[in-house]
């Protein structure tokens, strides 16, 4: 998956939940919404995503701890995924660098 | 709410025909799994709000994934097309019909508000009814063979 623009919201939050190591589809979700509680990911939502991201080799299944009779499938950030999560990271941190400094000359301004 | 929590359960693995099926054959298990932790973390912390809240966020989903891939199916779009083209060409009627309501203004073998609104109904349920049986025999191999268990 070739990105051409700022990352899908709900992909962000997925990416950067996983950068924290593997997690299994509820995980994911709970740390989404930890991360960004204004965020409403529903299930739908969050396969889609992982779907996507799957598709794109952004991430990987990976075989996790066997939990009772269900054994969970684990995901986890590709080299790839983490070098778009960095990129997102950085074009973010520099848009609000960018605000900030917006900002402070137009408090200046009005001064 | 242990009633309540089986109802949910149920509901959605019957609402999981609504979203893609490459999607439901691929996590279908897992979607409902994450629903049924969530629904159970959500009514634990927060009671009856909580349980709303997960259904309304469900059902945000079903609008904004499911319906969308569904009118990607000619099968289903077609119909759907043609039941709101028919309620669009409609609604005039009914507008009018319940003005002249509004007035008292009834001449005998006019039709009245409700005429039009039955009309619209029957005409409506015949579309959709269609679009079923087409859907159905369309999708059914592939109901019987996914498994959620």
């Amino acid at each position: 998956m070739e990105k051409t623009g700022p990352l899908q919201p709900a992909a962000f939050l997925v990416l950067l939940a996983l950068a924290g190591g593997d997690r299994h589809g509820y995980g994911i979700m709970q740390d989404v919404r930890k991360l960004d509680p204004a965020f409403e990911l529903g299930p739908a939502t969050l396969y889609t995503t992982i779907q996507r991201l799957l598709e794109g080799g952004w991430i990987k299944e990976v075989s996790g701890p066997e939990s009772g009779e269900r054994r969970r499938r684990y995901y986890r950030v590709t080299r790839e995924g983490n070098s778009v999560l960095q990129a997102e990271l950085q074009r973010m941190e520099s848009m609000v660098r960018k605000g900030k400094s917006m900002r402070l000359r137009s408090a200046e301004a009005t001064q | 709410m242990i009633r309540f929590f089986r109802w949910s359960l149920r509901a959605y693995r019957s609402l999981l025909i609504l979203y893609p099926e490459d999607l439901r054959r691929a996590f279908g298990p897992e979607m409902l799994e994450a629903f049924e932790y969530d629904l159970s973390a959500e009514c634990a912390a927060r009671g009856i709000s909580g349980a709303i809240h997960v259904w309304r966020i469900t059902l945000r989903e079903v609008v904004r994934i499911g319906f969308p891939a569904w009118l990607q199916i000619p099968a289903v779009a077609v119909p759907a097309l043609s039941a709101a083209a028919l309620i669009v060409s409609q609604s005039p009627l009914l507008i009018m019909t319940i003005r002249r309501a509004a007035q008292l203004n009834f001449r005998p073998g006019e039709a009245t508000p409700l005429d039009a609104l039955l009309a619209i109904a029957i005409e409506a349920a015949t579309t959709a009814l269609t679009s079923f049986a087409v859907v159905y025999r369309w999708k059914r191999a592939s109901l019987i063979s996914l498994s959620l268990s």
